[in-house]
């Protein structure tokens, strides 16, 4: 199987996927406990 | 090349892969906040008359959300984290119902260490008057208007003498959003937050790391929001806690009614006008302040991450309670 045409767009979605997974980490810093304490106790 | 609409399903694909594949990172990574406890493994239950009930003949142990301490409790058949009570009193009892949040509940220490055990205990070994039995009605998360509804609903069943209402600095922000904000409902969507988000949105943000994440992300400056909103509408808010101490003081009609302020996240002196409030209405208004303050000087008197009172401090409150019990002559 040619696997060339293939190769740009998986590339594509590797990069996305790496961006993706980056930005939430990110978003993820910060105290983990919900302000909304009232909510979730 | 394909047609137009098999390269948007094609691509549609390649967009649900992506989020599965990313989904399936963050899991590997675990950086989400853990699931909302209430859709994990809920101590909360919907109630007909309450925002919730906590759930009855139950007894745990579990880390606290800030790992200081580890939480070990046991509910009695009413949900209350006490010992069983009959409605009807034995005669010659003098009976106490106690109403108030999570420091009245007990969070970070032990039943045997809670202010309202230590009180009921030492008034108990004072020998001079009667036996006095304490009903120990503390709801994590509950705030006056919460509070009036579990006396209106249950409390007064119990015939107290006196009614104990504990409010703390959390109260005037609980109040602000109100009853409806805190109330849990079956179903999926438990909480007033994931019910304003609705299906499918509410049901991805509690179950998926990354709805977990954005949602989180999105409630943290909401929050802001919230708090912005609510030093704006501060005057109101306290006119709406007056009102509900005043239905209260009628409500306990025949008892006397005490409010009790315990300082949790200020550490400083009753700055609101809570005080004054109590004045109006002629409610008792015993102030733990003091004697926070004192024990303060031998080490912390609460959880330096979690707030709530440690040992230290749940004993300088039960000190606070009964001199100011008796001071008043308010148990006979």
């Amino acid at each position: 199987m040619d696997w060339k045409p293939y190769r740009r767009p998986v590339l594509i979605v590797l990069a996305l996927l790496v961006a993706a997974t980056a930005l939430l980490v990110w978003l993820a810093r910060g105290p983990q406990e919900s302000p909304f304490r009232y909510l979730i106790y | 090349m394909g047609s137009t609409p098999a390269r948007l399903l094609r691509l549609l694909g390649c967009g649900v892969l992506l989020l599965a594949a990313t989904e399936g990172l963050v899991r590997l990574l675990g950086v989400a906040p853990p699931k909302p406890k209430i859709y994990a493994d809920s101590v909360y239950l919907p109630d007909p008359h309450l925002p919730y009930r906590q759930q009855p003949g139950i007894s745990r142990s579990e880390p606290s959300r800030t790992g200081e301490f580890v939480e070990s409790f046991t509910h009695n058949s009413a949900g209350f984290r006490d010992v069983e009570h009959a409605l009807v009193k034995l005669p010659g009892t003098f009976r106490v119902l106690a109403l108030g949040g999570s420091v009245t509940y007990g969070s970070g220490v032990s039943f045997e260490q809670t202010y309202l055990a230590q009180l009921e205990k030492d008034l108990n070994g004072r020998g001079a008057l009667p036996p006095v039995e304490i009903v120990k009605a503390g709801v994590g998360g509950f705030f006056p208007a919460a509070e009036r509804l579990l006396l209106e609903n249950y409390g007064l069943a119990y015939q107290p003498d006196l009614v104990l209402l504990q409010i703390d600095d959390s109260d005037a922000f609980e109040s602000f959003l109100g009853v409806e904000a805190a109330r849990v409902t079956p179903g999926l969507l438990k909480t007033a937050d994931m019910r304003a988000l609705g299906l499918p949105l509410g049901y991805l943000a509690v179950n998926t790391h990354i709805g977990r994440i954005l949602y989180h992300r999105w409630s943290r400056s909401h929050l802001a929001h919230l708090k912005a909103e609510f030093s704006r509408q501060e005057p109101q808010v306290w006119e709406g806690i007056e009102r509900e101490l005043a239905r209260m003081k009628q409500l306990a009609v025949g008892a006397g009614l005490v409010v009790l302020y315990i300082p949790v996240e200020r550490q400083v002196d009753g700055l609101f006008p809570l005080e004054a409030i109590c004045q109006r209405l002629g409610i008792p208004f015993a102030d733990a302040t003091p004697f926070l303050r004192d024990s303060a000087r031998e080490g912390p008197v609460a959880w330096e991450r979690d707030g709530h009172p440690n040992a230290r401090g749940h004993a300088a409150v039960a000190r606070a309670v009964e001199t100011f019990l008796l001071a008043r002559g308010l148990i006979r």
